[in-house]
């Protein structure tokens, strides 16, 4: 994929170019909001990773003028923290995701990936699958093997996403917000205990692992080689 | 030297001014009274004149000249119409009767001065007439009363208006300094404090005058910046406090990978564990980051209208599981449909650290409760739980920053989960009561329904628009 980093604290900017370089991911940089709006503006890159501080021209400024000239490159805010209206400011201005600092790099590459893929789910599909897992979102039902497995509501919707994002990492924060809506870190294990009812269901008596614990990161739903 | 401070206070000025304007119109009455007395007794002594003169001219047309000195001398003895003198006299200057010691000039009214023979200087107010052609008379009258009247008015006046000015700027002093007293020790009070003494108070004096209430007023806003620098300085002790300990620890097994571990597999467990540690530590700043964010109250601009059982339904979801696996029930009776203005992603963070404070901080096989309900004026949320509970002393303090029961101390946490709680509660206006469930604690929120605009009705009236009409929260 490309990615255009926009960030102006030059540790903070090498961490992150160095970290999407070894994903194989092809990366630009630009150190100030003006050139990151000329590099974004010309650019054909499928992510933008912009920190919501910036000299000159400040990243919320400048996804809105990107929004307005109509460039539609998926963004990844970076806000700092304690900052807990940047949220819905950053996505209000144009903005597809947000982290806040300091994050570690797995959940970082995880989101891009994320953001990366977006434009490949058609809105149309209605049935996910899987290997032979099947998820119809019109039933709400779920079958393996044609075998049908009974969820709870909650339960679905963290296999929804875990199937949406097949074959790619997605972290215990990122389904923390879009399975429970919790913009907050909870201290207790709720993905994890979630997480191993749903195997319990899904994985369980049949052939393969579909879910694996990615160590450091999250959670991988993918099919047994 | 005090008296120059004196004259420059705004007490002295005013009573200086007050002073000039009274004593001005002392003067300008006293110029009055002597004008208009001055022209009245002028006025008097002329008509006494002119009157004698008709008397003795009635004389003269009857008798003649011998009936007129006649008459005069009568006058002279008797002098009926008060001390007048006469003069009977020819033009050539011939004096034929009378004593006025002065030979007038000329006809009509004139006004005399004339050396006495003790020296002093009399002034007359003179009156000459002809009678026929060979004989004048003149009628004069000693001004001597009317100007011992006149002078003793002015006299008068003038010593009001040197008394005025005297006793004014005495007063004008006395007041300045009275008031100066009063605003120096307010001053000198505000002086020490900002040398740094915050315990010093205005002393107030007791006569509950506009200076003692200013003074307690005052000694009000001391007592609550007293109160809050100590809780701010409270609150950077316990920072300091609750960061070194995990910072410590972090040098310590820093510290001890460096020393011990030759492995690989050693390493990546020392600096993952390192890594656990500074996120603890950073977790800590960002809770104390957002409970400054919302206490600050910005927030309250994103308040939206929103399904509050939907809110505690989707967080009881959540932990049930989570409970379970730590030997906890998480029971809910949630009324549906409960409609409330505020800020989904706070209230839902509110209910997740109250719900996680009972998991934590209770034993094996505790039983948790959550219920929401409502009713026409009231929606009542409660978390309540079977554990040990929290002693009644300890209760009102459980929401402060980094307030930990002793016991819970070593169990991991940072103390400000329920400091969040009740930022967010203060936000939403939502009162919290802490109470014994025997056993076991209880918290109960007590939404604010009806007039939204009511009791917090300034501070929300930025964005009163977003708010909806009360039939439309409750329903």
């Amino acid at each position: 994929m490309k990615v255009l980093v926009i960030e102006d604290d030059a540790e903070t900017a090498a961490y992150i170019v160095n970290g999407l370089i070894e994903q194989g991911h092809v990366v630009d940089y630009a150190g100030s909001g003006r050139e990151g709006l000329l590099l974004a503006g010309s650019g054909g890159y499928d992510v933008a990773i912009v920190d919501r501080m910036l000299p000159g021209l400040d990243g919320l400024s400048l996804v809105k003028m990107l929004r307005d000239k109509g460039v539609g490159t998926a963004v990844l805010f970076l806000t700092n923290l304690g900052g807990i209206d940047d949220r819905v400011e950053g996505l209000e201005a144009g903005g597809d995701d947000y982290l806040v600092k300091p994050f570690a790099l797995p959940e970082l590459l995880a989101r891009v990936n994320a953001l990366g893929r977006r434009p490949a789910i058609g809105a149309a599909e209605t049935v996910l699958r899987v290997a032979d897992l099947e998820l119809d979102l019109i039933k709400r039902s779920v079958v393996r093997g044609g075998r049908a497995i009974d969820l709870q509501p909650r339960e679905f919707k963290l296999l929804e996403c875990l199937m949406r994002n097949a074959g790619r990492v997605v972290t215990r924060t990122m389904l923390l917000e879009k399975v429970w809506d919790f913009h907050f870190d909870p201290k207790t294990n709720i993905v994890e205990t979630h997480m191993s009812r749903l195997r319990g269901k899904v994985d369980r008596g049949f052939a393969g692992e579909l879910i694996h614990t990615v160590r450091g990161a999250g959670y991988s739903l993918r099919a047994p080689a | 030297m005090r008296l120059p401070r004196i004259i420059r206070t705004a007490t002295f000025r005013l009573a200086a001014l007050y002073v000039l304007l009274f004593a001005s119109s002392v003067a300008v009455l006293g110029v009055i009274v002597y004008l208009t007395t001055a022209a009245a007794l002028d006025r008097r002594l002329d008509a006494r004149i002119a009157g004698e003169m008709a008397t003795l001219k009635s004389a003269f047309e009857k008798g003649g000249l011998v009936r007129l000195e006649q008459e005069v001398r009568i006058h002279q003895r008797t002098r009926p119409a008060g001390p007048l003198d006469y003069l009977v006299f020819e033009p050539g200057g011939a004096r034929l009767a009378g004593d006025l010691p002065i030979m007038p000039g000329q006809l009509g009214w004139s006004n005399v001065d004339h050396k006495e023979s003790d020296g002093d200087i009399s002034h007359r107010r003179v009156l000459t007439a002809a009678f026929g052609s060979g004989v004048r008379l003149a009628v004069a009258a000693d001004r001597e009363q009317i100007d011992e009247l006149e002078e003793a008015i002015f006299n008068g006046f003038a010593s009001a208006f040197a008394a005025v000015i005297a006793l004014g700027s005495i007063g004008g002093i006395a007041l300045s300094l009275v008031l100066l007293n009063r605003v120096d020790s307010i001053r000198r009070t505000a002086e020490a404090i900002i040398a740094g003494d915050l315990s010093q108070r205005v002393p107030v004096r007791g006569t509950n005058d506009d200076f003692d209430r200013l003074s307690r007023t005052l000694n009000r806003m001391l007592d609550r910046i007293t109160e809050l620098m100590e809780s701010l300085r409270q609150v950077s002790t316990d920072i300091a406090h609750d960061l070194k300990t995990p910072l410590a620890r972090l040098r310590q097994r820093l510290e001890t990978a460096q020393k011990q571990s030759q492995s690989d597999d050693g390493h990546n467990a020392a600096i993952e564990s390192a890594i656990g540690q500074v996120d603890e530590i950073l977790g800590i700043f960002g809770a104390l980051l957002r409970i400054a964010q919302i206490e600050a109250g910005t927030r309250r601009s994103g308040f939206r209208e929103l399904d509050l059982s939907a809110v505690f339904a989707n967080v009881i979801d959540a932990f049930a599981p989570a409970a379970e696996d730590a030997g906890k029930r998480l029971d809910a009776k949630i009324k549906p449909a409960i409609r409330f203005v505020g800020d989904r992603e706070l209230l839902t963070q509110m209910l997740a650290n109250l719900i996680e404070n009972a998991i934590r901080h209770t034993p094996d096989g505790t039983r948790i409760e959550v219920s929401l309900g409502s009713d026409r004026d009231h929606i009542i949320g409660i978390v309540s739980d079977n554990g040990p509970g929290t002693p009644a002393e300890e209760r009102e303090r459980i929401f402060q920053r980094f307030y930990r029961l002793e016991h819970s101390r070593s169990t991991p946490g940072s103390g400000l989960g329920l400091s969040l709680v009740k930022a967010v509660a203060d936000l939403h206006g939502i009162a919290l009561d802490v109470r014994d469930a025997e056993p076991g604690l209880q918290i109960v929120m007590r939404f604010p329904t009806g007039d939204i605009e009511g009791e917090t009705a300034g501070e929300r009236s930025s964005h009163s628009a977003k708010v909806p009409e009360r039939q439309d929260v409750v329903t």
